[in-house]
């Protein structure tokens, strides 16, 4: 076989710019798949260990005040494993350089570190001593985030009083391993800071003596985790708890579940779109680049080779072809990956997250690959080694030529015959032409279904930013107080206009679902935030009507009219029943609104707030958040500019990458369909083409004839393909809606334009090629029959 | 070249320049959706305001004059009362105090002493007495001696002294015995408990015409003197004390109008500044900020009827106008942002973006008047977002705010 293995190569090389084309389409399918599930394989593990190692609680729960012997009654609840009960207290904490002030947590350490749940890996550094008084350790992303360094000194307002740190370690903790900082579902390191000081210390600072506020429990594998967050209620309760949540609802947990959830979802759509779209790209193409060997198969057969040694040599040069692209996308993939990686690791804090690589992804995904381009090939060599030598080696004949469609006498006149030779030939192979549109169209699919998130995202930012909620700072109270609390800050430097704002946790219950979230009592007329329906109209809080987001309405499967249970998790916990009175559009969060006078009236409660929305000055806020640090009952202080100049700063950096992978993937998906479409119609008509130039038609006109056909079929697939990308985007958001994020599925004109530009350079591209080798032609050797 | 080839070019030229087109079209940058006001003319109140109470101008606090035992008052608040006529208290004159073991042993013992004293001293009498019978009787037979010649007139006169001296002797002893007589009762005295005394009980009047407002001591008991029994008050004099920051109080003057509003009726209450007092002083708020604060007195102008309902120490808001302009231009307060260190607009010219610098006086909590840079009609984008920068298309929707 040694001559054969020598045409191979000789093959593969003659073909090298059509095998290059397959096998980029090859390694772009199995490059998504390694992608996928290598990066959920590399954030699985790492998590995994990442709980085991630190003990990561089940439950959570924060309550007012209780005594530590009420850890031996929680031990006691059968069904749990561990208990660690701690005390959390949040202040502001003014760092040098910054304007806003962060919001800072002061954690107590367990005195005994084996029974420590929710343990925290020290990075640099070391634990807090028990004889200083205020030593700490500092969650490691602030202090990157910031520019601190261990023995810096911060201080912090808690419960009143000033409190002065000094940081001796750099930590990572399980329950921060994404911190959504308030207000949107970035993290935001330089405000959110953590601190993790001994029991007296902290004890101290918050005036709990042997007592906590927190609590973080284990259960055993296997126990009705419902059943045991409810004893933990009703043993809490007497203190002042909300209600327990369990690890799902945790919010760091929430977010990389999610995570998980969105990366599943893409491992289970788009991979195989992609080895879909590429592999019967594949196949066909493959098929046809063997039917244009059959006279070389019918020379072999010639020459005495077997049926099956004259197809071997195509099936191995389909396997080369097929290996060689799932190898160029395993590797593709791989680094793809670790550059996911790179990115999850700039938000989640893992102490270790290092790159992995799926192996059985790439393996299914590889065979999947060759195996559909081995078929390909094998079906046309077949179709050849079916025919009889001396036929096979003869020039095609021709097929049935009958009046077609076009072939009435009106349409003769319209259409001149080189114009009549593309339509033709289009309609003659219905099947192949379809299937070359589509594959033209599955390219511009997929660069309009790519693009349109940025497009989504700007009009969320616009709608959740600055229509709804118009508010420039929100400022939370550590306890609610009355109006005079909003005066007292109306009254800082650059305050424009405040707000009051009360917000309560709930949960909301109907037909059997159940769903926390929170309502928000907002003033009547507040021009501060306008909840809005689906035309974008305010909508008015009026005293009776609950509004409801339409994306909360739809998951309790409730109405305008309908009643709602919604159970008050604070304070005495109350149940309520209130009517859906009207639905509101937003693309985050569940938000449900109610008047703040209702509201309060509503868990018997005066004129009072627990947040103040504020207007102010943009050059006054060094000014405000200054004066904001001093102020005792301050919990916390959102700004919707540093939230939004966040999101901007996210959606270009990863813009930027994320769109020279697509518009690579789609123009390569583009170039290889249309190149090899041309191309092997170029090879198998190549004798009609070097007839027409015999016949008197310039190289101009013969090369209209081919390249038409490309143009024709790609005008047909610019709108299939604007419309499959519509199609595409409804169900990227369809399948990506999660409560912090839905995205509306409206595509800019700025996208079509770019998509159809990038379509358009990628088509003209293969045509140049293909259509320089009709000017090249040697007619020759081309009309030559073989005797 | 054929008509066919040159109709081909035709086609394509047309063909490609009408991609070329499209493609122009869809890189159009899109305007950018923006909500807008119009400038419009309007009143605008530059005010400040705060929490405050409502009290009486004028309460008197009738206290009792001594001590007593204060009769139950019968008066309740709300009742009338007319100057120097109706007696709103009685006192009547207190108990005497228990006496513990001690105290009482030593009384008793002094009431023994007393009576002994008694005891001699009557003895003194008698015997002072018998002194005198005897010096009278020898007076008596020296003056009939005397009389015959026979006694010395330096006897008689010796003898009538010694009578005089008894006589007075006897008096002294008298005197005494009655000085111990009262000491005894006086001992006596001190053993008295408490018991129901008879006394006349003492009226107060009220000092003014009005109605109660408050009953310090209902029950009754007995008071020092001093404690305050009631207070009278006039229903109409209620003013409103409002704590305003001393920043703010600067700027309020008295006779500058004013409005209460918040206190639980339909409208606001016209009022005016009566008073700004001195004197500040420091209090705390409510979100633990110490502050410095000044009282203003506010002064209702609007007749009882309307505000039937409040009374003193009801919680009241009180706003202070320092600043009224009937006609200003108006611009919601929305739409302001800061250029360069002074206050600025997006102003909406043919569609586009204009940064327009402007000047503005009044600022109440909804809008600012405009002094200079804009006029009436023009539309300027409320609520901008980042996107929004000069020159940029924008596409306007109408809000159905108002300034």
């Amino acid at each position: 076989m040694r001559v054969l293995d020598i045409k191979l190569l000789r093959d593969l090389w003659r073909l090298k710019w059509q095998a290059l084309a397959i096998s980029v389409l090859i390694a772009v399918g199995v490059a998504v798949t390694v992608m996928a599930y290598s990066s959920q394989k590399a954030l699985s593990t790492a998590r995994e260990q990442y709980y085991r190692e630190t003990r990561f609680a089940d439950i959570f729960a924060t309550l007012k005040r209780a005594p530590l012997s009420l850890t031996r009654r929680l031990a006691a609840i059968n069904g749990v494993r561990a208990v660690d009960p701690r005390i959390i207290k949040s202040g502001l904490m003014e760092v040098r350089g910054q304007v806003r002030p962060a919001i800072a947590q002061i954690i107590s350490l367990p005195e005994r570190d084996e029974e420590a749940l929710n343990r925290i890996v020290l990075m640099a550094g070391r634990l807090p001593d028990a004889r200083q008084p205020h030593e700490a350790v500092a969650l490691k992303t602030f202090l990157d985030a910031t520019g601190l360094r261990l023995g810096d000194e911060v201080s912090t307002v808690i419960g009143g009083r000033r409190i002065t740190l000094r940081i001796v370690g750099a930590a990572l903790s399980p329950e921060y391993i994404y911190m959504p900082s308030p207000g949107s579902t970035l993290p935001d390191d330089k405000h959110q800071g953590i601190f993790w000081m001994t029991r007296a210390a902290v004890e101290e600072a918050a005036d709990l003596d042997g007592a906590f506020n927190a609590v973080a429990i284990a259960i055993t594998p296997g126990r009705n985790e419902a059943a045991i967050r409810a004893e933990v209620d009703a043993t809490l309760a007497p203190y002042g708890a909300g209600v327990a949540i369990p690890r799902a609802d945790q919010a760091s947990h929430a977010f990389l579940e999610a995570e998980f959830k969105e990366l599943k979802t893409s491992g289970a759509i788009f991979p195989p779109i992609f080895l879909i779209v590429a592999a019967g790209l594949v196949h066909l193409v493959m098929s046809r680049l063997v039917d244009v060997e059959r006279e070389q198969i019918g020379l072999l057969k010639a020459f005495g080779y077997s049926d099956f040694e004259a197809a071997v040599p195509f099936l191995r040069l389909a396997t080369l072809i097929g290996l060689g692209g799932a190898i160029m996308g395993g590797a593709l993939g791989a680094w793809l990956s670790q550059g996911i990686t790179t990115l999850y690791r700039e938000f989640m804090r893992f102490p270790e997250l290092t790159g992995d690589f799926h192996f059985a992804a790439f393996a299914i995904s590889a065979l999947l690959a060759t195996g559909l381009t081995a078929a390909g090939a094998l079906v046309a060599v077949r179709r050849a080694t079916r025919l009889n030598p001396a036929v096979a080696m003869a020039p095609p004949r021709p097929t049935t030529y009958r009046a077609g469609i076009l072939d009435g006498g009106y349409f003769d006149a319209m259409i001149d015959p080189l114009s009549r030779m593309i339509l033709r030939t289009l309609f003659r192979f219905p099947v192949r032409s379809f299937m070359t549109c589509v594959g033209l169209a599955a390219s511009l699919m997929v660069l309009l279904a790519t693009q349109f998130v940025y497009d989504s995202f700007e009009v969320v930012l616009d709608h959740s930013y600055y229509r709804i909620q118009r508010w420039s700072d929100q400022v939370g109270l550590a306890e609610v107080r009355g109006p005079s609390a909003v005066k007292n800050l109306t009254q800082l430097p650059g305050v424009l206009a405040a707000e009051p704002i009360r917000s309560i946790p709930v949960i909301f219950r109907a037909n059997g679902i159940e769903e926390r979230g929170g309502l928000i009592g907002l003033n009547p007329g507040s021009e501060l935030y306008r909840p809005r329906d689906e035309d974008g109209q305010a909508l008015p809080l009026l005293s009776d009507g609950l509004i409801l987001s339409e994306a909360l309405a739809s998951k309790l499967k409730v109405g305008i009219g309908d009643p709602l249970l919604v159970e008050v998790t604070e304070g005495e916990r109350r149940e309520l029943v209130l009517t859906v009175g009207r639905l509101s559009h937003d693309y985050s969060g569940t938000p449900a609104y109610l008047a703040r006078p209702a509201l309060n009236r509503l868990v018997s409660e005066g004129d009072v707030a627990n947040g103040v929305l504020l207007l102010v000055a943009s050059d006054a806020r060094a000014d405000f958040y200054h004066a904001l640090a001093s102020v005792p009952l301050v919990a916390g202080v959102v700004s919707r500019d540093d939230t939004v100049a966040a999101f901007r700063d996210i959606v270009t950096r990863s813009f930027s990458t994320t769109m020279v992978f697509y518009l690579g993937f789609a123009g390569a998906i583009a170039f290889g369909v249309s190149y090899n479409a041309s191309r092997i119609a170029f090879s198998e008509r190549v004798r009609d083409l070097a007839t027409l130039e015999v016949l008197g038609f310039t190289h101009a006109e013969t090369a209209f004839v081919l390249a038409g056909e490309i143009v024709v079929l790609a005008l047909a697939a610019m709108p299939l393909g604007i419309l499959g990308g519509h199609l595409l985007a409804d169900a990227i958001v369809a399948a990506y809606g999660r409560d912090e994020m839905r995205l509306p599925s409206g595509i800019s004109a700025w996208t079509h334009g770019v998509s159809l530009l990038a379509f358009a350079v990628a088509i003209g591209l293969s045509l140049i090629i293909v259509v320089r080798r009709v000017f090249d032609l040697d007619l020759v050797s081309v009309l030559k029959t073989r005797d | 070249m054929t008509s066919a080839s040159i109709r081909r070019l035709a086609i394509a030229i047309v063909l490609g320049a009408g991609f070329v087109a499209l493609l122009i079209f869809l890189f159009q940058p899109d305007p950018i959706p923006v909500e807008t006001a119009l400038v419009r003319k309007g009143m605008i109140r530059q005010s400040v305001s705060d929490q405050g109470i409502a009290r009486a101008s004028d309460a008197f606090v009738v206290s009792a004059p001594v001590s007593g035992r204060l009769e139950r008052l019968t008066l309740k608040p709300g009742d009338r009362v007319a100057a120097g006529e109706t007696v709103v208290a009685r006192l009547r004159p207190a108990q005497a105090e228990f006496l513990d073991p001690r105290s009482r042993a030593q009384a008793e013992a002094r009431v023994a002493a007393a009576e002994a004293s008694a005891l001699a001293a009557q003895s003194e009498v008698n015997r002072t007495k018998a002194e005198l019978q005897r010096a009278q009787s020898n007076y008596d037979r020296v003056r009939r001696l005397a009389d015959r010649g026979t006694a010395s007139i330096d006897a008689l006169e010796s003898a009538e002294t010694a009578a005089k001296v008894a006589e007075d002797q006897v008096s002294a002893a008298e005197a005494s015995l009655k000085a111990r007589i009262a000491e005894l009762d006086a001992a006596r005295a001190a053993l008295i408990g408490p018991m129901t005394t008879t006394g006349e009980p003492i009226e107060i009047l009220a000092p003014v015409s009005g109605f109660i407002r408050r009953v310090f001591q209902e029950s009754e008991r007995v008071v020092p003197a001093g404690t305050s029994l009631l207070e009278i008050s006039d229903p109409h004099a209620i003013e409103a004390a409002i704590d305003f920051l001393s920043e703010d109080a600067v700027l309020i003057r008295e006779g500058q109008p004013a409005e209460i509003y918040d206190w639980g009726g339909p409208s606001a209450l016209g009022a005016v500044v009566r008073r700004v007092e001195p004197q500040g002083f420091t209090k705390v708020s409510a979100l633990g900020v110490e502050e410095q604060r000044v009282t203003v007195v506010l002064q209702i102008s609007q007749p009882r009827a309307d505000w039937q309902g409040l009374g003193p120490g009801y919680r009241v808001w009180g706003r202070v106008i320092l600043r009224q302009n009937e006609d200003a231009l108006l611009v919601p307060l929305g739409s302001l942002i800061r250029d360069a260190g002074g206050w600025a607009v997006f102003h909406v010219v043919d569609g586009h973006i204009v940064l327009t610098r402007i000047e503005i006086g009044a600022v109440s909590g909804q809008a600012a008047e405009i002094l200079t840079g804009l006029k009436e009609g023009d539309e300027v984008v409320q609520f901008p977002s980042d996107r929004v920068k000069p020159g940029v298309l924008v596409e306007t929707q109408r809000s159905e705010g108002r300034p």
